[in-house]
């Protein structure tokens, strides 16, 4: 019984899916690390089958990045400490497979020369499909990829998939840190026939630090968990309850086993007491802190 | 799978074509239907009623070239045959976009003229995929992309929106001179390790040399060996960092085997550069975050203290370090008397 729901959870956290995609990677690698050192001891076994083809899955599907192949080598290690023999040996041969192509393909020759110079437009085109991480970070690229990544509508259209008044991705009716931030954004909205939407949504966005250091929100609507940087202009989250503002939480990635661990944690949550019994301990007020050196010991 | 073609085939002959213009001037034909699924080409033979023959053929926009064209047409001939399956649509098109990065680009922006919706959302959408999750630098090898940002990208919010060309030229050359410069001080790093202790005391025994002998000095050096002293490693450090970042360096001699005290006076001398101008702050940014403040500001007074001076008595300096230089390098032993020569001497041979 509780085996089951335990993998219904799993099955909902969508490890396998943002594995292969890239922007989720690494979360996906960190949230894969922290089961494998802290909850795999205690799972079923057909669990634990899950985890270790997971972990299979993210060697297979190491992408072509720096910030790739740093999660992966975290991944082996907590791996190595855990997994039985005969797994560990699995697991360390895929590793180092993906290690020796992820090399060689570094290493490729570029044959293909000469800039290709898109038009403006169609740049905008293409990051209407991005993620929030990776629409800032190609703001930093080139100063052509520059302008078009900050364009109006664009932002205009991630504030109403973030902050829109309903199916938002984050809850809107959570009180700002200061008022001084509304009365910003106010006054930008109000001010200028061409309001910032960048400006705008970067306040919005950084005034509210949980959702920020988050990685996936929990929809109190259809209790679905979505991963955030499935959100994109293209891709808004239709609830399938059709509420009119489901409750959103945010998950962080501290949070990830005691959601999967704990049964009674997830029917509670959504009245607001976050019982936190495991030894996840951090503050409420910085979760953004990441834990460097060391992991909960379960006793 | 076959039958279709045979009856592809079969209807062939009956087909009527289009003759296509590329900006190169070559000339293709056509199947008419296959053509038809681009709207352009659709609206042009509708609207002007050309392409026909040869010689009223459509002539494509400019970023449409025959490599791009042919590729379109596969796309187009594949898809506006009505009996696929969504299945089968899904699997051409993520085959049809395996193709390196350049081509994918060339690829969009054609579509794009032709306005070929669903072509040019399925190539987005590859694009977008070779996109997310790399660091600036990834993403500027992937697609060839001029890094021209340079001190603004380290700035969040840009505030100048003007497009000079020749302000993103300068940007150009100051990134690449970066790079360079790096480079050449990771080279100079991986050098120097071990001969960080020679460097150390020579630089040392200069600074009292100078201090000592020098009878153009200003008086304020005397009385300051002390201060320099102690801070002499962290300044020695500090300024050959610095020397990395100039860009009008003359190149540092790179025979570091040869451990010569005039080699070390010579890279000491040259850090206080001809003119020094505390400049380009952002410059400095990095090698100042290692030190804490208090020891920030004393070095930036010495530093400053030691460019005034230096940049007042240059030509006469130079000319007592080298003739003094080259009297220690001929003959050694006259100046064994002086215990600090000697060891200099003995470490430099």
């Amino acid at each position: 019984m509780e085996g089951t729901e335990m993998e219904e959870r799993y099955r909902k956290l969508g490890i396998r899916d943002a594995l292969s995609r890239h922007c989720d990677y690494s979360h996906a690698c960190t949230d894969l690390n922290s089961i494998l050192r802290c909850a795999y001891i205690k799972l079923p076994k057909n669990l634990q089958a899950l985890v270790f083809q997971d972990t299979l899955a993210a060697f297979r599907l190491l992408p072509q990045t720096s910030s790739g192949i740093s999660s992966a080598k975290l991944l082996i290690r907590a791996a190595e400490a855990v997994l039985p023999k005969q797994r560990r040996v699995l697991a360390l041969s895929e590793f180092k497979q993906a290690a020796v192509a992820h090399k060689r393909g570094s290493k490729a020759p570029q044959y293909t020369q000469g800039i290709v110079q898109l038009p403006h437009d169609l740049l905008v085109e293409i990051f209407h499909s991005l993620d929030l991480t990776s629409l800032v970070t190609v703001s930093r690229v080139s100063w052509a990829w520059n302008s078009a990544a900050k364009d109006g509508a664009l932002w205009k259209l991630l504030y109403s998939v973030f902050f829109g008044k309903s199916n938002s991705c984050f809850q809107n009716d959570e009180p700002l840190i200061s008022k001084s931030f509304e009365n910003v954004c106010a006054l930008e909205l109000k001010d200028s026939a061409y309001p910032n939407w960048r400006e705008i949504f970067k306040i919005n966005f950084l005034a509210r630090p949980l959702y920020s250091a988050a990685t996936r929100i929990f929809c109190g609507g259809c209790s679905e968990v979505i991963w955030i940087n499935r959100f994109t202009c293209n891709n808004k989250h239709q609830c399938s309850n059709n509420l009119g503002s489901p409750k959103m939480q945010p998950i962080l990635s501290q949070k990830v086993v005691s959601y999967l661990t704990d049964d009674k944690l997830w029917p509670t949550l959504l009245s607001d007491s976050d019982n936190d019994n495991s030894d996840n301990s951090d503050d409420e007020s910085s979760p953004w802190l990441p834990r460097l050196w060391t992991y909960p010991n379960y006793t | 799978m076959s039958e279709s073609e045979m009856a592809l085939t079969k209807s062939e002959a009956m087909k009527s074509y289009i003759w296509l213009q590329t900006v190169d001037g070559s000339i293709q034909q056509v199947e008419e239907e296959v053509a038809m699924f681009c709207p352009m080409i659709c609206r042009e033979r509708l609207q002007t009623s050309m392409g026909s023959s040869k010689n009223y053929a459509i002539s494509l926009p400019e970023r449409v070239n025959p490599a791009v064209l042919s590729l379109i047409l596969d796309y187009c001939r594949f898809h506006q045959v009505q009996g696929r399956s969504n299945k089968e649509r899904k699997t051409f098109d993520e085959k049809f976009i395996k193709i390196e990065t350049k081509r994918l680009c060339e690829l969009t922006s054609a579509a794009d003229n032709l306005q070929l919706k669903p072509l040019v959302d399925l190539t987005s959408r590859a694009l977008a995929r070779k996109i997310e999750g790399k660091t600036p630098e990834e993403i500027r090898e992937t697609f060839h992309l001029p890094d021209d940002l340079t001190e603004e990208e380290k700035l969040e919010p840009l505030r100048n929106t003007t497009d000079d060309p020749r302000i993103r030229l300068l940007n150009r050359l100051y990134a690449r001179k970066r790079k360079e410069l790096k480079e050449r001080q990771k080279l100079k790093d991986t050098l120097d390790v071990e001969e960080e202790k020679v460097d150390d005391r020579s630089v040392d025994d200069l600074l009292s040399f100078i201090n000592g002998n020098d009878s153009d000095l200003k008086e304020g050096v005397k009385g300051r060996p002390n201060a320099e002293g102690s801070s002499h490693c962290e300044l020695t450090t500090k300024n050959k960092k610095k020397n990395k970042r100039r860009k009008d360096r003359p190149e540092v001699p790179s025979s570091n085997s040869h451990k010569d005290v005039t080699k070390d006076e010579a890279m000491v001398a040259t850090n206080f550069s001809k003119k020094i101008e505390i400049q380009e702050p952002f410059e400095d940014f990095d090698m100042y975050d290692e030190l804490d403040p208090a020891m920030k500001e004393e070095l930036d007074r010495e530093v400053e203290d030691f460019a005034r001076r230096l940049n007042s008595d240059w030509p006469e300096r130079m000319k007592e370090i080298f003739s003094l230089s080259q009297d220690r390098s001929s003959i050694p032993s006259s100046l064994n008397g002086n215990g600090s020569f000697g060891r200099c001497a003995g470490n430099g041979m």
